[in-house]
């Protein structure tokens, strides 16, 4: 019983060490759409954030990165009307523009700096 | 030819050419207040501004299409500044960045109707078909607009009513290019006339949206 609680313990212990980190929540950043605009506009994130953007508009718009007059390929997705959601992980510290590219006039910015140095 | 100097015009005139002497002196009409106003004040005043819109817009339309450059120049430019007003009292009621949202949006419409007046001159079809979808797409994200802005305001119900006032435009541009006058004077009218479907639902809306702002009296 005696050795059968210490396994029990020392499996745990394993576990919770392996797990532990992975265990940790990964940094979120909400981006809201409506009326047009992404709000907030811009943002600063630390590197690994997935941020995930909740189109509030009844009309579909799209993040695409890019500087409002040509995407650059980076990344994108679409968000087909009042409800859908895009999200995307930053894994590498920098600044991305993205914009919509049904309303041109939508623009935004995220600055994703290096782990633990962001400040929103 | 009588329309060759149409898209230069057109560009020329395209949708960032108010001055700001132009906006300047149209900042004092049609103004909407930020302070309480009467509903009864908001209608008329949505009203001026969007009636006002029908009217520069389609004398813009006819100097183009008369290739009268100078006198397109000045309606382009006062129906910007009709614009930018008309943005300013969105912005006034649902804050400044729905403001410059609305104007984007707004312009991109008189974008499409200046494609579509070029298409006329050009008597390009496919110039003109595209301008019509482009215009008729258009009417569903004005409907989201205000929609998202304010939720007595239905998309579908919106953009049927903008869709109303496209098809207008388009009948009077079309009258204007036969050099139809009867026809174009009579749709002018018909398309001023339309705004108002447009202004009172949108001043009741908000009235009802805000009833402490828009006090019913």
């Amino acid at each position: 019983m005696d050795s059968a609680m210490r396994y029990l313990r020392h499996a745990w212990l394993s576990v919770g060490l392996v797990v532990a980190p992975w265990a940790r929540p990964a940094p979120e950043q909400a981006v809201s759409i409506h009326l047009f605009q992404f709000e907030p506009k811009a943002v600063e994130v630390p590197v690994g954030t997935l941020v995930v953007w909740d189109n509030g508009d009844d009309i579909e718009h799209t993040v695409t990165s890019g500087n409002g007059e040509q995407a650059d390929g980076r990344f994108g997705g679409t968000l087909a009307g009042k409800g859908t959601r895009f999200s995307m992980r930053f894994e590498e510290p920098g600044d991305y523009s993205y914009f919509c590219d049904r309303h041109h006039f939508m623009r935004g910015e995220i600055r994703v700096t290096p782990s633990g140095k962001a400040g929103n | 030819m009588r329309f060759s100097l149409l898209p230069t015009v057109l560009l020329a005139g395209g949708l960032t050419l108010a001055a700001p002497q132009v906006r300047a002196q149209m900042s004092g009409d049609h103004a909407i207040p930020a302070a309480t106003m009467s509903v009864g004040d908001l209608r008329v005043a949505l009203n001026n501004l969007l009636a006002e819109h029908a009217q520069l817009g389609l004398t813009a339309t006819a100097a183009a299409l008369g290739g009268r450059s100078a006198e397109f120049k000045a309606a382009a430019g006062a129906l910007d500044a009709n614009s930018v007003q008309l943005s300013q009292a969105i912005g006034t009621v649902y804050g400044d960045g729905a403001g410059q949202a609305f104007l984007a949006l707004w312009r991109k419409h008189i974008g499409f109707i200046v494609d579509y007046t070029t298409g006329v001159a050009k008597i390009d079809q496919k110039m003109q078909d595209k301008a019509v979808n482009d215009l008729l797409g258009y009417t569903k994200d004005l409907g989201a607009f205000l929609s998202s802005a304010n939720p007595n305001l239905p998309t579908e119900v919106v953009a049927d009513l903008v869709k109303g006032h496209v098809v207008g435009f388009k009948a009077a541009i079309d009258a204007q290019a036969k050099g139809d006058w009867a026809a174009a004077y009579a749709k002018t009218r018909e398309a001023v006339a339309h705004m108002q479907r447009i202004a009172d639902p949108l001043a009741m809306a908000i009235a009802k949206q805000f009833p402490d702002k828009y006090a019913a009296r």
